[in-house]
């Protein structure tokens, strides 16, 4: 991976990742405690969660701290997550729409544009290896294995 | 120890019933199949394939189940070695150091190694399940709550003290796990986390959930790469390769034994089972270890740890199950399930009125293991043709079989979104250096965990005292602090020696 001689930013994204879980521990605990009816509610959620955003407040403050001490130093550069946010995003795109377009069209949709989007341009490599393997996937649930999918045209 | 008139009879019921040496390739291979695909389970594979038992008799029945669970057992290495992505969730610990021999180009090797200390870890279980079975099933009934929960809080201290990441790090990730297995309706009735979705109530689904830590996170880091062993020199799987992995496993027969040991008694405690098993087992290896910094970059001891340890789980479980007719998993309940179907009650009279039924069962397991040897060498071959696929083509394949695998699961779309929300989440989790599998260890125990919390909490009145009556509770303890204790200590030495 290149690396170039850039100073040591500040590491939001980890800062930022930690304080939202903290902040997630402290409002699900709230939310338990308010509603608990008994000690036995609670029982694991509340030290759990203390424990947890102890060490989450911990991480944040050590690496605040590993910042400051090593700002001067040369870092190296992150790999682009563009690409994995993009699957991401196409995933999730699938998952919302299999209600709708079911797991036969969904699934081939989510297989050609997942190609697509790694960088394969042949469209009938594209379309051929959609339509092959969400059959083949869809059809191995329903007929083998007697789950019931939602389809919409198989 | 062993009943030699009920043992002798059980040679002569094996020899005399064909049918069921004749169940026990397709359950291999059944196993093989759904433990090396991400997605399907042994429990999935175990439970479709219940219905077809109701026409056999009891023991092929049984033994084509077992052959299932030990296919299974060794089949989720495959995945957990070559893609990172544990088949099931008792392969946990198996992906720490397989899949780093697998990008090295040593996948062959690794699978040879697994295959070796899945088939010796299973022998070793059901030998000493066969030792010990009557006296065992005592022993077990003494471990009371407390003694549930140190072993629940072990687990989880286990995998967030001793990983590559800060304490604090692993730590908060086996807290996020436990905070997870807590939504939906606790013991009590209350509702938790459910944000009104009747969908939570029966909280999120683990094995979707291990698949987004797991899975989908690792596949979403892959996205752009063209092969998963980068050098094509390396993309060959050779015959010569998997027997040098074999040999070099049994090589090792001390490392071999203890991490069959250990995984044969853990297994035996139910609802820890294999994958409790496969992480103290990988942690114990790796703490005895001259190396203990190789440990997660591709040391074949940690394979061996973890793989003889979650096999030998398999002997460990059926105590519990045959002693106290008890599940001690997913798979053991589907054999509970095949029980009932044959009207056979598990539990201490079942031992004393069928030993001849009892240690046929067993022998036959240890006879599956050898089996497994002979037809896992095969398939793994096959299987190892994996790292030649080019992930272009591989990732969506994969991510469409745990989708749909996840909802065959749930029976509904919690199963996908679940998939797609922790896979997200662990794809952070790894971007920020968190340890995803103490967050998985924690959704496992959590459960059990805050059961056995609230049981203490009861007998005891709330008085902490209670544990000095307890000897079985404070040895655990003992044990807990033994092997946390070092890691503590050097993290803590080696931040001071950074800052000054």
């Amino acid at each position: 991976m290149a690396t170039s001689s850039r100073r040591h930013g500040f590491p939001l994204g980890s800062v930022l990742f930690s304080l939202s879980l903290a902040a997630v521990f402290g409002y699900y605990a709230h939310g338990v405690h308010a509603a608990a009816r008994g000690v036995t509610d609670w029982l694991l959620i509340l030290p759990a969660a203390g424990i947890g955003i102890t060490a989450l407040l911990t991480i944040v403050g050590t690496k605040v701290i590993d910042w400051y001490r090593q700002r001067d130093a040369v870092a190296k550069e992150d790999p682009s997550t563009l690409p994995a946010v993009l699957f991401m995003g196409l995933l999730a795109l699938y998952v919302a729409l299999i209600p709708v377009i079911g797991f036969d069209l969904g699934s081939l949709l989510f297989l050609c544009l997942a190609l697509y989007l790694q960088g394969e341009r042949r469209w009938w490599v594209i379309v051929g290896f959609g339509v092959v393997v969400s059959a083949t996937i869809v059809l191995l649930f329903i007929e083998l294995l007697g789950i019931r999918l939602p389809t919409l045209l198989l | 120890m062993i009943n030699a008139e009920a043992f002798q009879a059980a040679l002569s019921l094996l020899g005399n019933t064909p049918a069921a040496w004749l169940v026990v390739p397709p359950g291999l291979l059944i196993g093989l199949f759904f433990g090396s695909i991400p997605g399907l389970s042994i429990s999935i594979a175990m439970a479709v394939f219940l219905p077809a038992t109701l026409y056999m008799d009891f023991l092929p029945a049984i033994l084509f189940l077992t052959a299932i669970f030990t296919g299974g057992g060794f089949g989720g290495a495959i995945p957990a070695i070559m893609l990172n992505i544990p088949g099931t969730s008792s392969s946990v610990a198996t992906a720490f150091d397989g899949y780093p021999m697998a990008r090295r180009g040593e996948h062959a090797q690794a699978l040879g190694i697994g295959l070796v200390a899945s088939v010796l870890g299973t022998l070793i279980g059901y030998l000493l399940l066969l030792f010990t079975v009557q006296s065992i099933s005592q022993w077990v009934l003494r471990l009371g709550p407390t003694e549930m929960l140190v072993v629940a809080i072990w687990g989880v201290t286990l995998i967030a003290v001793l990983n590559d990441a800060s304490i604090s790090k692993g730590i908060a990730a086996g807290i996020l796990g436990i905070l997870i297995s807590t939504i939906g309706y606790s013991d009590a009735g209350q509702m938790r986390g459910t944000f009104g979705s009747m969908y939570l109530l029966d909280g999120i689904p683990v094995i979707p959930a291990l698949i987004g830590f797991f899975a989908a996170s690792e596949l979403f880091n892959l996205v752009g790469k063209r092969y998963i062993v980068d050098d094509s020199s390396l993309r060959v799987v050779r015959f010569r390769n998997i027997l040098c992995g074999m040999g070099q496993a049994a090589s090792k027969p001390f490392q071999l034994l203890r991490g069959g040991s250990m995984g044969a008694v853990i297994g035996a405690i139910p609802g820890v089972g294999a994958s409790i098993a496969n992480l103290a087992a990988y942690a114990t290896a790796k703490q005895r270890s001259k190396d203990p910094d190789s440990f997660g970059k591709g040391n074949p001891s940690g394979l061996i740890a973890a793989e003889s340890a979650n096999s030998s789980s398999e002997g460990g479980s059926m105590i519990t199950l045959l002693a106290l007719g008890l599940p001690g998993g997913a798979g053991t309940a589907v054999l509970l399930g095949a029980f009932a179907m044959h009207n056979v009650t598990g539990g201490p009279r079942f031992i004393r009125e069928n030993p001849d039924i009892v240690y046929a069962l067993i022998i036959g397991n240890m006879a599956q293991a050898v089996l497994l040897l002979v037809i896992g060498v095969g398939f793994i071959f096959l299987a190892g043709y994996i790292v030649k696929l080019s992930l272009q083509l591989m990732i969506p394949i994969v991510m469409v079989l745990s989708v749909v695998g996840s909802y065959a699961i749930t029976g509904n779309m919690v199963g996908p979104i679940t998939v797609v929300a922790t896979g997200i989440i662990g794809w952070l989790m790894r971007r920020y250096g968190f340890p995803v599998a103490a967050t998985v260890v924690g959704l496992l125990v959590g459960g059990m965990a805050e059961g056995e919390l609230v049981r203490s909490m009861q007998i005891s009145g709330g008085n902490l005292g209670f544990i000095t009556d307890r000897p079985i509770t404070l040895v655990l303890l003992a044990l807990l602090l033994i092997s946390v204790l070092p890691r503590l200590i050097g993290s803590l030495l080696k931040r001071r020696r950074a800052t000054s």
